[in-house]
Order: C-alpha cells, then structure tokens, then sequence
C-alpha cells in the first residue's frame, strides 16, 4: 500500500493511521536519533563511557534493578493470581492500591517512602529510634524501584492469569496435580507471554527510577547514584559525560526491553482457545 | 435516490469528530509556543544562582519602580546548571554566578565580559533540630551522623571542599580527619533547598549551606554551629554580560543599580556582604 | 466398583438434588436440557464444586460426607473428567497433554501407558501434533485418552459428542462406548440428545431444573416419557388434550375424545372415564395418505381427514402441519420424495394415520 497514494481501496481511515503512525514514530524517534547522533559527535564518548563513574552507576543500576525485579516477581506474583481469581470490593480496593504508584509523581513516592521509612519516619517512631534507618542506603534505591516498578508487572501478571480459564486449571486438579502444581505446568506458561511484557515494562521502570531514589536514598556515586541520579550530577558539569551515560541507559533499557519482548514472543505460539 | 438511515446522521457526526480533535490539539499546541520575539529594549534576562533568589527579586522590583518600561525575568538555579543550560543555548543577558569557574566555563563557547565581583557569602553548618547532642563540629564526625554536601561541581560544593581542606590543614584533627568526615557524608546533591530540607526533616544531620540560605522561616528546625576555625574561604558571586545582553542599555543599567547604595543595601538586606568596585 | 451417592447443591437461586449408584462397566446418562444442573452435578462429583450436604462415594470409598466433614480434594479423588469443550492444555501437544495426569511416574510407565492409548484411540499419526493443530475428532479421543490415562475410578463426561458433526457422532458413540465399556469403570455422561442417551446409556436420568424427574432405562423413559416435561425435553412434537370416554380393560385400549367428535384410540392407562389426559404422539410415527384408505384393511386404528395447512422444511424434511376435525391440528414428518411423490401443497387433503400404540398418556 502506496501511503501517499489517493486511491486506496481501504479508505480514508487507513489513510489517516498511515499517517498519524508517520507523526508518531518521528515524534518518538527523532529525540532518540538526536541524541546518540550528539553523542557519536563527542570525541570524548567513548572515555566517558568507561569512564568510573560510568562504570559504577551502570553496576549499581544493573544489581539494584535486578535485585528489584526479583522481590517484585516474589511477592507480586501469588498477588496478581489472588486479584485475577477473586472479584468484589476488597479486590477493587488492592487494585487501586496496586496503582497507585503509576500516578504518583516520583518525587512524591521518595518523600511518602521518607515518611514512612526515613530516620524520622512513622516506623522508626513506632519502633523507637534505632542507629540503623533505611534511608541513604543501596537498599533504599531497591526499595524505590520496587514501589515505581511494581504496578506494571502486578496488572500484566494479574491480566496474564485472568486469560488461564479456571476450567483448565480444574481439570489439571482432576487429572491428579495439586492447585500449586497445577500453577506452574498449566497456568504460568499460559500466561507467561503477558507476564514477560510486563517484567520487560517493570524493569525498565526501574532503571529508569530518579525521582523518588534521590529523595529516598539520595546522591553517592557507588551506592545509591544509579544511572539516572549518575545523569542528574554530570549534568552540572560536562554535558557530554551526560549525553554518553543517557545513550548508554537508553542502550540498556532497549537490550532489555527487545530481550524479554522475544521471549514473551517464543512463547506466545501458545494460544488458549476460549 | 438514497433513503436516508438514521445511523447516516450519527455517523457524519462521527466522521467531523476527530478531524476537529485533531485540528482543536495542534490549536492548543501552536498556541502554548512562546514565539521567540526579538528581545526588545524592554526586556532584560537574568541567570542568577539560587541564593541570590530573594535579593535579586528585591533589585528587580526596585529597578522596574526606576525603570518602568523594562521588563526583568530571571531564572534562579545552581550556578553549574545554569552555565550547561546557557552553554546549550539558553538566552540570558546577565549571569550571576556564585563562583567564578562556571563564568569561566562559558567563555570559550559563548561571549562572556568581563566578570564583576558584586557580593561575598558565609559558609555555614547548619544541623538538624531533630538530632540530639551535636552542638558543635566534633559532634558530626562521629560514626553514624548523616551529613549531606553539595556535589563538588556545585559552587557550593567546591567551596565546602576548600573549607575542609582548611581545617585540615590547619591540623585540628589529626590523622582520622577528613575522613571521618567524608564518612558520613550520605548524599551530594545538587541544589541547597533539597540539602536544608532534609536537615529539616531530621533525616540528616548536617550540612553545609550559605550563611543567606538560613532564613527565618527555618527557624527553629535548624541549629547553626561553627566551624572550629575561622574559614578563609568566601563564596564570592560575579556578574557577567553576554553577548546578546551587552547591547542593552538595561543590561548597563542593572550593573549600575548593583553597585549602587541602593543595591549595596538590598545586598546587606539580605546577609550579603556588597563588594566595592575600584574603577 | 461402584460409584454412588446424592448431593444438595444451593448456587445462587438454583437448588440441585441428585443421587446415582453405577455399576462398574454401566454408562448412566444424566439427560436434560441447557440449566439443568448436569453439569454441575459432574463437577461436583468431581470436587470441583462443593454441595451443601451429601454423600460421594466412588469405589466403596467416601470422597465427600457433608456429616463427618469428609471434603477430599479433587486432585485425590481419583476421578477422569471430560467437560464440553474438551479442555486440553493449550501449551503441550497431543501426547502431552495425555501423559499429564502421569507425568510423575517413572519413564518407562508413562511411555508404555501413554502409547497403549495413542494406539487404542487411534491417535497414533497425530501424537505429536500441537492441540490447535486436531480436528475435533481427534481432540475427543485425546480429552479421553488423557482422562483414562491415570486409571480413574470412575469417568464423567460432558456432552462428549456436541462438537462433532452428525456423521462422526454416530461412528464415534459406537467406538467410545467399547472403549468406556473395556474400562469396567462406573461412566456418568451426560448429554441433551437423545438418539446418544438411546445409543450409549445402560440407564438414564432425566433432569430439570436441578432435580430428577424420571429414570430407567433410556427407551422405556425417553421414547414414550411419562411426563409433558420429558416429553418436550425429548422432542414429542404432539401433545394432545383429551377426554376420557370410555375404558376397555380387556381389549388394552381407551376411547377418547378431542374437541366435540373426533374420537381417537389410545392403550390402556388407569385412568378414569371423564378426565382429561394429556396424550403424546411423535411426528415421525403419522403416516399420510392422499386417499381415504380402507379402515377395514389398515391396522392402524385412528385415521383422520384433515388439510394441509403449513409446510415447512427441516434438516432432513419436511414438518407439515395438518389439521383435522373439530381443529385438531398435528405436525407430522414427511420426506422429500414423498412430498414430491404425494404432491403435498397448503390446502390439499390429507389423512393422517397412526397405531394406537404410537399414542401414550403422559402424566401432568
């Protein structure tokens, strides 16, 4: 199909998606294309990239995300089978929860988790104020990610096992296997293409993670400066060390994001007949 | 001859639907472009650091009373960010560092005059209200105290840098210090609103800061203690014209005001100490 | 081995009450229409609906006693189960999805096991295939394969035929009921057709509305139902209003009357003289004929006159509607040749023809 043809036997709404997808991906795309057409500008890329501040945000960035998506698939994955088998109020009420994080502004989650966990926080209060508090360290970068980053892989996980009909999952019951090991040969591999795309999604949240891990952990290079606070303080200084450090957090988002989309994709050979 | 349907009028009312969303969005967008007007004699753009927010805003109302035609903007952040964001292309006419390496800095991609010292500063440590115990500088190299500095890009980081570097050389510590220092130092930010709020909040428990940055309505959520020695180091603020900037007759004349008696007062106003110039 | 016991299951507004004793080696239908609870009594058997009282018992072994509290989980029960739309496992192939239910015994078991009954059920060109890759014949005998794989004691199935079509239902049945017979296992199926109920049950249950109406054997309670209910369910097209006139025990059959004079013959029922009895009679048991025959040379005893008034045609003929005196109206079924032969046209004269014995009462 000629986009710029007049005559297309589909029609004048084909057309306009021809075009509004031109708008978009250009939208998208030219910010990006523009940045690492800057940065193999720079004769410096290539120092600032292996550069050891570099190096060390992109350490503590990989261990802190990966450690983070862990506890996330841990404790959010019995959550989001719970949330896809029940209805009702109550189910309602921990969704909205679960949400919640989407649309508060990081900066906002780092002070509540402050609040909540810091030094002076209401924990601490209730526990009597001990030497150790949260705040400040590498835990505390985790705990960040986990609070932004969960949301998107809870409801891709939840949304997964509502598509596993119950049905199959009875028979698997009938047919001798326990409600647990009917879990892992029948209902996770059916859901699992869904469940990938939201882990692809929850990581690069957390990678991506600024707001709230300044507020919450704050700025110290090997500890808590992940790569986007890494960003922030090179920012203030050498402008090409944060053109070098964005295009590779951009790097190893999309390796991320392409790996576990095609895997999500492997799997996805598996339809479920309804 | 067509009969006409009833769903016909419902869908040609859907049909001019979204062309007029569409066409309402880039409306909405074009409308919100601030067209770049050229800078006339009537405005003035000012980059000014952080700590010189209040101060500025008093010479700029004081210089619109004097001057009613000229309309004065300024953009307060650090010193350091805004020489990357005028080193980008940002457009200002005057840039008030509290140093001067981030003037420096840009002279050899923007044209920068000569830089003017106008006003001087104090460090201060101020020290959270929350925490007890610490009243003076010992206190805070003890394991397990939270002090939070400024990255040593910041101006206020690299001056924080040479005042530990003076009480160390002035051997009041021994071996352990700077170190223990360094130890306790959790997070180096980039701006001093976030370094005093967390003091305030009582999650750290010291920083370093201006002298100008403790206001009043800090009040009572933070302590100032001093120094053991008698710093030397002395936050010094210049004022630079830029290339744009320097064909304004406002440009010359805010200078003017700074150097003033009336600038020199707002400057005491508000705890900085005015510099004279020897023309 | 047998297989028995009664449930009260309360979902809703809907109250289902049931009970079944199979013999090991009987398939006992449970027939009944959409709503009846068939299902819901398979899947509570299965454990996997919870009734309110009752007794399961499979095997001499007790699975649920609402009493002692006994609620045995379904993945312990021991049980094989088909539902209607076969539910293989969309993420293993054919031979997987049998072998499941042993997927933890030793290698050699389940290769043994798993390949007696690719070979059984013929599934041996298609075991490797991925389950969207089966026609529906072949995903039937994989559901059925994987059931039997794990020994069961007893086997359930739902409306195991439905996907198929008409001329594979047919040489289906009669391969699976070998095969469900071989088991020696007690069989519960269930179904809402009637030619499969008739064709595959040793006993049958009739279900509405979650309680049973009628049981016996599947001719004596389908092909002349004792009730209107059974008897809609299984499809008697005419049920006829009449009244008792006149009883004659010896001679087996009652004189009764429609309307004001038209008199048909029905057998015998112990009724009395002057009530109304509902009477059924099947479409396809009236004959037509465009000429009033000889009374004296038919054994058929009730010939009536009567016009052609609709035509409407069916899957495999017609449905025509006559009606006859004092405006008896029956529907009767006619094939094509005939319609064409007999030149049956709305408004032509027709008798219907019909055995005494193709009349039943039904009760109210």
């Amino acid at each position: 199909m000629n986009f710029f043809s007049k005559e297309t036997n589909k029609g004048n709404w084909m057309r306009v998606t021809s075009w509004t997808t031109i708008v978009y991906m250009v939208f998208i795309g030219l910010p990006i294309f523009a940045l690492v057409l800057r940065g193999l500008g720079s004769q410096q890329l290539i120092n600032n990239i292996f550069s050891d501040l570099t190096l060390q945000a992109l350490r503590l960035s990989f261990i802190t995300s990966s450690i983070s998506i862990l506890a996330i698939v841990l404790f959010a994955t019995p959550t989001a089978y719970y949330l896809s088998r029940k209805a009702g109020t109550l189910k309602r009420i921990i969704e909205i929860l679960i949400d919640l994080p989407i649309v508060l502004p990081p900066v906002v989650a780092g002070v509540a988790m402050l609040m909540a966990f810091g030094r002076n926080g209401l924990l601490s209060n209730l526990f009597g104020n001990t030497e150790y508090s949260v705040s400040f360290t590498t835990l505390a970068v985790i705990l960040a990610q986990i609070f932004v980053a969960a949301p998107f892989y809870t409801k891709s996980a939840s949304n997964g096992f509502a598509q596993v009909p119950r049905e199959l999952e009875d028979i698997s019951q009938t047919l001798g296997m326990t409600p647990i090991k009917t879990f892992w040969k029948i209902t996770l591999p059916i859901a699992s293409p869904t469940i990938l795309g939201g882990l692809a999604l929850s990581w690069a949240r957390a990678l991506s993670e600024f707001g709230a891990t300044l507020m919450f952990a704050g700025n110290f290079i090997g500890k808590t400066q992940t790569m986007p606070l890494a960003i922030l303080s090179a920012m203030e200084t050498d402008f090409d060390a944060a053109i070098a450090l964005s295009i590779l957090l951009l790097i190893a988002s999309t390796v991320i994001l392409v790996i576990l989309t095609m895997l999500g994709q492997r799997s996805n050979s598996v339809e479920v007949r309804e | 001859m067509s009969t006409r349907k009833k769903s016909d009028s419902k869908m040609g009312r859907r049909k001019i639907l979204y062309p007029i969303a569409m066409l309402s969005l880039i409306v909405f967008i074009l409308s919100s472009c601030q067209v770049n007007q050229e800078s006339t004699n009537e405005e003035l753009t000012i980059f000014a650091a952080a700590s010189l927010r209040e101060t500025f805003n008093d010479l700029e109302l004081a210089f619109e009373s004097e001057n009613p035609g000229t309309d004065i903007q300024i953009n307060y952040a650090a010193s350091s960010t805004l020489q990357a964001q005028i080193k980008q292309g940002a457009e200002a006419d005057l840039f008030a560092s509290a140093d001067y390496l981030q003037i420096w800095k840009l002279s050899s991609d923007v044209g920068v005059s000569k830089p003017i010292p106008f006003a001087q500063n104090d460090l201060a440590l101020v020290v959270s209200q929350k925490t007890a115990g610490i009243d003076n500088f010992d206190d805070i190299l003890a394991p397990g105290i939270k002090i939070v500095t400024a990255l040593p890009e910041v101006p206020i980081g690299s001056y924080s840098v040479l005042a530990i570097k003076e009480i160390e050389m002035a051997g009041y510590y021994g071996n352990e210090f700077p170190k223990n220092f360094v130890q306790n130092i959790v997070s180096m930010e980039t701006n001093v609103r976030s370094m005093l709020s967390r003091v305030v909040l009582g999650e750290v428990d010291a920083a370093i800061v201006y002298s100008t940055d403790i206001s009043k309505e800090l009040g009572n959520s933070v302590k100032r203690i001093s120094f053991p020695i008698k710093i030397d180091t002395k936050p010094t603020y210049f004022i630079a014209t830029l290339v744009p900037g320097d064909k304004k007759k406002a440009s010359a004349k805010f200078l003017e005001l700074l150097s003033s008696e009336q600038g020199s007062a707002i400057l005491l106003d508000n705890g900085f100490r005015p510099i004279k110039q020897d023309n | 081995m047998n297989a028995s016991g009664w449930v009260e299951s309360k979902i809703g507004d809907f109250l289902l009450t049931n009970s079944w004793d199979i013999k090991s080696g009987e398939i006992s239908i449970l027939f009944g229409g959409s709503g009846a609870g068939k299902s819901l009594t398979l899947k509570t058997i299965a454990g996997i609906n919870t009734p309110q009282k009752g007794h399961i018992e499979i095997g001499g072994v007790p699975v649920f006693d609402s009493k002692s509290e006994i609620n045995i989980p379904p993945h312990k029960r021991k049980i094989g189960y088909m539902p209607q739309d076969y539910g293989l496992f969309p993420n293993l192939n054919a031979r997987k999805n049998i072998e499941y239910g042993i997927s933890e015994e030793t290698q050699s078991y389940i290769y043994d096991k798993t390949n007696a009954l690719i070979d059984r059920l013929q599934l041996t060109s298609v075991a490797e295939r991925n389950i969207d890759a089966l026609s529906g014949g072949e995903r039937q005998r994989v559901a059925l394969a994987r059931a039997l794989a794990t020994s069961p004691k007893m086997l359930l199935l739902d409306e195991p035929f439905a996907a198929l079509d008409l001329d594979l239902k047919r040489s289906a049945r009669q391969e699976i009921r070998a095969i469900l017979i071989s088991e020696n296992i007690p069989v519960l199926l269930v179904t809402h057709d009637i030619e499969e109920a008739l064709t595959l049950g040793d006993h049958v249950q009739v279900i509405q509305d979650g309680t049973v109406i009628d049981s016996g054997t599947p001719v004596a309670t389908l092909t002349q139902p004792n009730s209107i209910e059974i008897a809609q369910l299984t499809g008697v097209e005419n049920i006829l209003e009449l009244e008792v006139e006149e009883l004659l025990p010896k001679e087996g059959i009652i004189i009764a009357r429609f309307g004001n004079a038209l008199i048909l013959e029905v057998p015998y029922k112990k009724v009395e003289a002057g009530m109304t009895v509902s009477v059924g009679l099947k479409a396809s048991d009236i004959i037509f004929a465009t000429k009033q025959p000889e009374t004296s040379a038919l054994s058929a005893r009730n010939i009536l006159p009567g016009t052609v008034k609709n035509i409407e045609k069916t899957g495999v003929g017609y449905e025509v509607v006559i009606e006859s005196k004092d405006g008896l109206l029956l529907n009767g079924h006619i094939t094509r040749r005939s319609l064409e032969q007999l030149n049956v046209k709305i408004g032509n004269t027709l008798w219907s023809i019909f055995k005494t014995s193709a009349l039943f009462i039904l009760d109210n």
